[in-house]
């Protein structure tokens, strides 16, 4: 049946005047009645008028599902009609192009039901993705938790404390990776990449690849003996390059799952780490392996990473040896980092003067042209952390505006003027090096005027963070990213936790920077929304 | 008993980690022989798979019934050993985990000798605990499949629905007479600048039309009882004076004679009695104004479907029983009325950020038209002032986060406008902290809207029905004048009384008045309270986004705990027993989670323990003055015999040291993982709270002639993980300080220090002290005695 009636929604957010519209479709001979916002009571009572008619050739002109909130959905089934998003037009030429289009088309034949996979998986390992992964699998789901490093944990487990309470961050987020690694609905799938993912809501097939640790999972028990042996030392990239480390190493000391690995590139085939392990657990013969999984949704907490300060050269990043970003600061004044926690430069110098120059890469239209909007109170924090460590210790912020909005984080604020940090509105022009090596800051003071140079023994780089760069093996179609690489949600408010393709959802920083507590929520959230939509495929079929 | 006893008893090497500093095959040596010990092993890694099995074989070879690993914190393996013994058919509550790596070789690692006798000392400790164990149950109780939302507004009607939609009925109270909360008094959203009806009635429609959902409007919770998996809520709502069958007709207001400010609109005029709350907002329904209506009845015929009665009077109770609840009571906008700004606001040409909202939608009550009280002509200078009720020096200190990009949004819609209009924004710190807020500032700043960084002293009427602001500007440090038509005052968000409901429900709030979360970082949306969780500005200020995402999120947690039909609790829960209570209500008043019931009248009178509410924290056992609670886990006998081990030898030489799970004994296990050395002098004893703690335990430890005790809790107020424990212990010792003084004890050597899971310095500092004055008093013996030649004689 082909339906010659449009029941137009007169939403106050239509790109076009709704009367113009009904005036062109009845030009072209369509009976065209516009009608209160349907999801009002007035529309509501209209909708329900029209569809208590035996006949009803009627097509709805309304929003599409990203903003309706199943509210069509709800609607008795004698009341559903054929619903068309004219709201996502631009303008009227394209209403009624989709109108007109959707008059035409016959009724669309029923989409055969795929069987619905009550599995799930979780892209990341980071605090959000381990929250979903928690709570879909406490929710009694099957639940693959993907993550491509060595462990769980992401950037919160390389934190020294947390703000605004200053707890200390692996001691919080250690008993939730274990309790990740010892729920029975969770398969830990740890140094793991994704190499293909296809199908759809309900049904997407992925192939997971697995690199090769060259010790046994399970017969590995984390004793650490391998890395005594070890005669290979090179970097630490967990320490951010600022701790040496042996080439078979336990990535960090609460690391989820506690296995050793070898990063083979610099091995050079001893065989110590061998005769040395009593489990034999090590064997240099692996080879990546291939796991196939099928799951119904997909959780996207894939996260950000913090912006490289060297490509903004003025602030003389990796030139400076005084010149360390937030994060590094983080793993410094950390009691398992490369310093034991001592405050000192990584030239081996107490630290007297330290300084934190805000909105590196943030706010800045030639880098991150958006707000971070994390770095101020951690910044904040880093100063109360420094005054822990060192009481003397002359700490000076760098500002724009100081962005302190979150629960508990203007009283954080507080607290570090109080204790005497203090705060310079004006980012710095640039930082060079002084006579005697130390970053020297150049300044304007915008408050009170005036230019000023401020020689100290640490700048800290408040960076901000960027999308990380790789994009997902989608097969067909992938979710939308903005034009600066982050996640887009289906709808910035009413679905901020779906992405735009339906069954793969998204949690934490991999759509834009956000806190721990709010990466958190979206976790949590996502969990909810995957369960509403498997709940939904399976009523389905 | 000790006949039964067959203990296995396993010592681990852990690597280096322990015997690199104490020989665990001597430990093993000297420990085979102790009391009830049926096998000793040492292994390598007792939490190896090779290990496991090992203990597994020797739980059937030799029918242990009872286990001490001697090994890491129990933070880390107790789980996999209770578990191994659960498999083995042992109950899993029969084992005691011994802490000789984190307490004792980590933190003694260049006292070899000492920490070997300590290791020794706290096995023995460990068996003399674990006889005195009693096999416990896990609970399983029973979950009523239904939640409760309180709220209506965006965040509480994304829970409701995406609670419904997986097959749970939800009941959804709000106490206007309309769902939508706030929203419903928002023109359009930043940053995408949508209308807030195409948002929040979508959701609103959905949920009044889920057959799932229950919409009670017009009604407050007024009591809840209960705890996780079955609350029972009663729910007050004024009876309905106009019923389902109205049709919106509007017959019944065009007859009503009496004529009110009408609330829903300042400045929009007058109402009748009976109106309808919201044009656009669900339920969509005629209400009477009880207050005003004067019962003349021209109404009820005037309705020509008998939708009418007036003679409904009072209230409806109903009574829930469901196994969770959302709390989404949002907020309240911040009122000058009462503030500094209260003379400010009276100015006809100011008003806040709400009321321009209003005045901004064309179907406001100015047509969309920015007239201000009355004004005739639309202002051409307009100024907007931020952190109103915000980052104040006195009242609210919190950044409300959303006024910031909502005077952007209002800022760009008036240059949209008024293009003539000349706009400027009076600002501490401009906080767009997410992605698209940034954007929107960056569009204001384009859109030619100035931006001055000050703080605005005062404000005065100017001429011509002007405003003159005068402000200290920031930047230059000097002292502006601007003569404005406009003045918006950006106002904040407070906790409103959505937080009256805090009484009812025992949640507490912060001192910012917003509800309190378990944890700010990792539990954001669970309460204190298991099962009750928050959802939205109700916990802190947040934007619609947000609000919903944490809708969403206690739906997650919900639907979590309703996938079982049961929940299982832990067996470390306290009882009372019959024979000995005698009805004091000592417990019943300490008990921070009302898990305590008093059943029974006059000399029957009795304490009974909730098992379900039970947290276990043991401070009623830690307060009963006649033996009758029995901390499960954590008994008298077990910490009574664990004292007499610990100071069997050498007693005055030794600090005995009460920590409690959450926070001080993880503060010992870190100062452990950071190596922090202190003297070997401390023996720990665990308790889940310092304020399971007796007075007892302490005079015990004194007669026994102990050196020094201390008891360690969270730090005050807010860290304790039982609400008020470690204040409950504070006031124990307190009064218990002038006791031992009287009985010839030094108070000095009872100490009382809180220290957190993070503090493994403070620990290391606070042992050292203690054990300082020991070593001081000793030395002062010692040279008492030196000096004195008759002390040694009887």
């Amino acid at each position: 049946m082909t339906r010659r009636k449009v029941l137009i929604c007169a939403c106050p957010d239509l790109a076009m005047d709704g009367r113009e519209l009904a005036a062109r479709l009845k030009q072209a001979g369509v009976q065209a009645d516009l009608a209160p916002p349907l999801c009002t009571p007035d529309g509501l009572a209209r909708l329900r008028k029209i569809t208590a008619a035996k006949a009803r050739p009627w097509l709805v002109a309304a929003c599409g599902p990203e903003i309706h909130a199943g509210f069509f959905q709800a609607l008795a089934p004698e009341a559903r009609l054929p619903v068309v998003d004219v709201r996502s037009c631009a303008d009227l030429e394209s209403a009624v192009g989709a109108l007109t289009l959707a008059l035409e088309t016959r009724e669309p034949p029923e989409i055969p039901a795929v069987p619905v996979c009550r599995e799930v998986l979780v892209v990341g390992g980071g605090v959000g993705g381990c929250q979903a992964a928690l709570d879909l699998a406490n929710a009694g789901f099957k639940v693959y938790l993907a993550e491509s490093s060595l462990s769980i944990g992401g950037t919160m487990a390389q934190l020294d404390k947390t703000f605004p309470t200053l707890d200390c961050s692996i001691c919080i987020l250690g008993p939730k990776l274990v309790e990740v690694a010892a729920h029975p609905n969770i398969e830990l799938l740890s140094y793991a990449s994704l190499s293909r993912i296809a199908g759809q809501a309900g049904s997407f097939e992925v192939e997971v690849t697995i690199k090769p640790r060259y010790v046994n999972m399970s017969k590995c028990v984390g004793c650490a003996t391998c890395t005594t042996v070890c005669p290979v030392i090179v970097p630490s990239r967990w320490n951010l390059g600022l701790k040496p480390r042996k080439c078979i190493r336990i990535i960090f000391a609460q690391a989820v799952p506690l296995r050793a690995t070898i990063e083979k590139d610099y091995c050079i085939d001893c065989q110590m780490c061998v005769q040395a392990c009593e489990h034999q657990a090590i064997n240099l013969l692996y080879r990546p392996s291939q796991r196939r999984l099928t799951v119904g949704a997909i959780v996207l907490a894939t996260g950000a990473r913090p912006f490289d300060p060297t490509i903004k050269s003025e602030y003389g990043y990796g030139c400076i040896p005084g010149v360390v970003t937030n994060l590094e600061f983080e793993r410094i004044v950390c009691p398992t980092g490369p310093t034991l926690g001592s405050l000192i430069t990584p030239g081996g110098q107490p630290v007297r003067r330290l300084a934190f120059i805000q909105c590196v890469g943030s706010r800045d239209r030639r880098f991150l042209p958006y707000c971070s909007g994390y770095c101020c109170t951690a910044s904040i924090k880093e100063a109360m952390l420094a005054l822990e460590h060192e009481p003397e210790c002359e700490v000076t912020i760098f500002y724009n505006d100081i962005r302190t909005s979150g629960k508990g984080f203007e009283e954080l604020y507080l607290r570090a003027q109080a204790a005497g940090v203090r705060f310079i509105k004006g980012l710095p022009g640039r930082i060079q090096a002084g006579d005697d090596g130390r970053p020297v800051i150049c300044f304007e003071d915008q408050e009170r005027g005036g230019r000023g140079e401020l020689a100290v023994d640490m700048a800290v780089l408040a960076v901000g963070l960027e999308a990380s760069g790789e994009p997902l093996p989608f097969v067909d179609l992938a979710p939308a990213r903005d034009g600066l690489g982050f996640y887009q949600a289906r709808h910035p408010i009413l679905h901020p936790l779906e992405s735009t393709l339906p069954g793969v959802f998204l949690a934490g920083t991999c759509q834009g920077p956000r806190d721990i507590s709010e990466t958190v929520c979206q976790g949590s959230g996502a969990a909810a929304r995957v369960i509403r939509l498997l709940t939904d495929l399976a009523g389905e079929s | 008993m000790s006949k039964d006893l067959r203990i296995g008893l396993y010592i681990c090497h852990c690597g280096h980690n322990i015997a690199g500093v104490i020989s665990p095959e001597a430990l093993a040596e000297q420990a085979r022989g102790l009391p009830g010990v049926a096998v000793c092993r040492d292994h390598l890694y007792s939490c190896s798979e090779a290990g496991q099995k090992d203990i597994a074989k020797d739980i059937q070879q030799f029918g242990l019934n009872r286990m001490v690993v001697a090994a890491c914190s129990p933070k880390l393996h107790e789980p996999t050993f209770r578990r191994l013994l659960a498999e083995n058919g042992v109950n899993p509550y029969l084992l005691e985990i011994v802490n000789i790596r984190e307490h004792c070789s980590w933190v003694h690692a260049r006292e070899p000798e000492a920490a070997t006798v300590k290791a020794l000392e706290l096995i023995r400790m460990g068996l003399a605990k674990v006889r005195e164990a009693r096999p416990l149950a896990e609970r399983q109780v029973p979950l009523t499949r239904a939640a409760l939302v309180i709220g209506g507004g965006p965040a509480g009607l994304r829970a409701a629905l995406d609670i419904a939609h997986a097959g749970i009925p939800v009941t959804l109270v709000e106490r206007a007479p309309v769902l939508g909360g706030m929203a419903n008094r928002l023109y359009k959203t930043f940053p995408q600048g949508q209308s807030i009806v195409s948002l929040i009635n979508p959701m609103m429609a959905a949920a009044t039309l889920n057959p799932g959902i229950t919409v009670l409007t017009d009604s407050s919770v007024t009591g809840v009882g209960g705890h996780l998996g079955n609350y029972r809520v009663k729910v007050t709502q004024a009876r309905p004076r106009v019923t389902e069958d109205c049709d919106l007709c509007g017959e019944c207001a065009a007859v009503c004679p009496v004529e009110v400010p009408d609330d829903r609109e300042p400045g929009r005029g007058l109402r009748a009695a009976i109106y309808r709350p919201s044009p656009t907002a669900f339920p969509a329904r005629y209400v009477v104004d009880a207050l005003h209506c004067d019962r003349c009845g021209l109404c009820v015929p005037a309705c020509p479907r008998q939708a009418i009665t007036l003679t409904a009077e009072g209230e409806i109770e109903h009574t829930l029983d469901v196994g969770s609840i959302v709390v989404a009571t949002g907020f309240a906008p911040f009122t000058p009325a009462g503030s500094r700004y209260e003379a400010w606001a009276a100015l006809p040409q100011v008003i806040t950020t709400v009321t321009l909202e209003r005045l901004l939608d064309p179907q406001g009550p100015t047509g969309g038209r920015v007239l201000a009280n009355g004004a005739t002509v639309e202002p051409q200078d307009i100024a907007l002032v931020l952190c109103v009720g915000s980052r104040e020096e006195e009242g609210n200190r919190y950044c409300s986060r959303v006024c910031c990009p909502t005077a952007l949004k209002q800022a760009l819609e008036l240059k949209a406008r008024l293009p003539q209009a000349r706009i400027r924004i009076y600002y501490r710190d401009i906080r767009t902290v997410k992605k698209e807020w940034e954007a929107l500032y960056n569009r204001a700043r384009e859109a030619g809207i100035g931006f001055m960084r000050a703080r605005v002293r005062d404000i005065r009427p100017g001429e011509a029905g002007s405003l003159v602001i005068e402000a200290d500007q920031e930047l230059g440090q000097w002292v502006s004048r601007d003569r404005v038509d406009l003045m918006v005052l950006a106002v904040g968000m407070t906790p409103g009384d959505g937080a009256t409901l805090r009484e009812v429900l025992k949640l507490p709030v912060g001192p910012d008045g917003f509800f309190m979360e378990s944890h700010p970082k990792l539990r954001p949306l669970e309460t204190v309270l298991d099962g009750i969780y928050l959802a939205g500005a109700c916990q802190g200020p947040k934007d619609l986004a947000e609000s919903i995402t944490q809708g969403s999120g206690a739906a997650g947690k919900i639907l979590a705990l309703m996938a079982h039909d049961t929940i299982t609790l832990d067996g470390l829960i306290c009882v009372v027993d019959p024979e000995l209570c005698i009805g004091c209500e000592t417990c019943f008043q300490e008990c921070p989670f009302q898990a305590v019931e008093m059943v029974g009248e006059g000399k029957t009178r009795q304490a009974r323990i909730i098992e379900a509410a039970c947290k276990g924290c043991g401070v009623c056992a830690g307060a009963c003055p006649s033996n009758a609670v029995i901390a499960r886990g954590f008994t008298d006998e077990m910490i009574l015999a664990q004292i007499d081990e610990a100071l069997a030898v050498n007693p005055e030489e030794k600090i005995l040291a009460f920590c409690c799970n959450w926070c001080s004994y993880a503060g010992a296990d870190f100062a452990g993982v950071s190596r922090m050395q202190y003297p070997p002098a401390v023996r720990i004893i665990r308790t889940m709270c310092a304020g399971r703690v007796h007075p007892k335990f302490i005079l015990h430890a004194f007669a026994r002639g102990a050196g020094q005790v201390l008891v360690s809790g969270c730090h005050p107020p807010g860290d304790c993980h039982y609400v008020s424990g470690n204040l409950r212990a504070q006031a124990r010792i307190e009064k218990l300080r002038p006791k031992l003084a009287k009985e010839g004890i030094d108070p000095a050597r009872l100490r009382l220090e809180w220290i957190s899971a993070t503090e493994g310095k403070t620990f290391q500092r606070v042992i050292q002290a203690m054990a300082e004055e020991i070593e001081g008093k000793r030395v002062k013996g010692e040279k008492g005695k030196s000096q004195d030649p008759t002390s040694g004689l009887p």
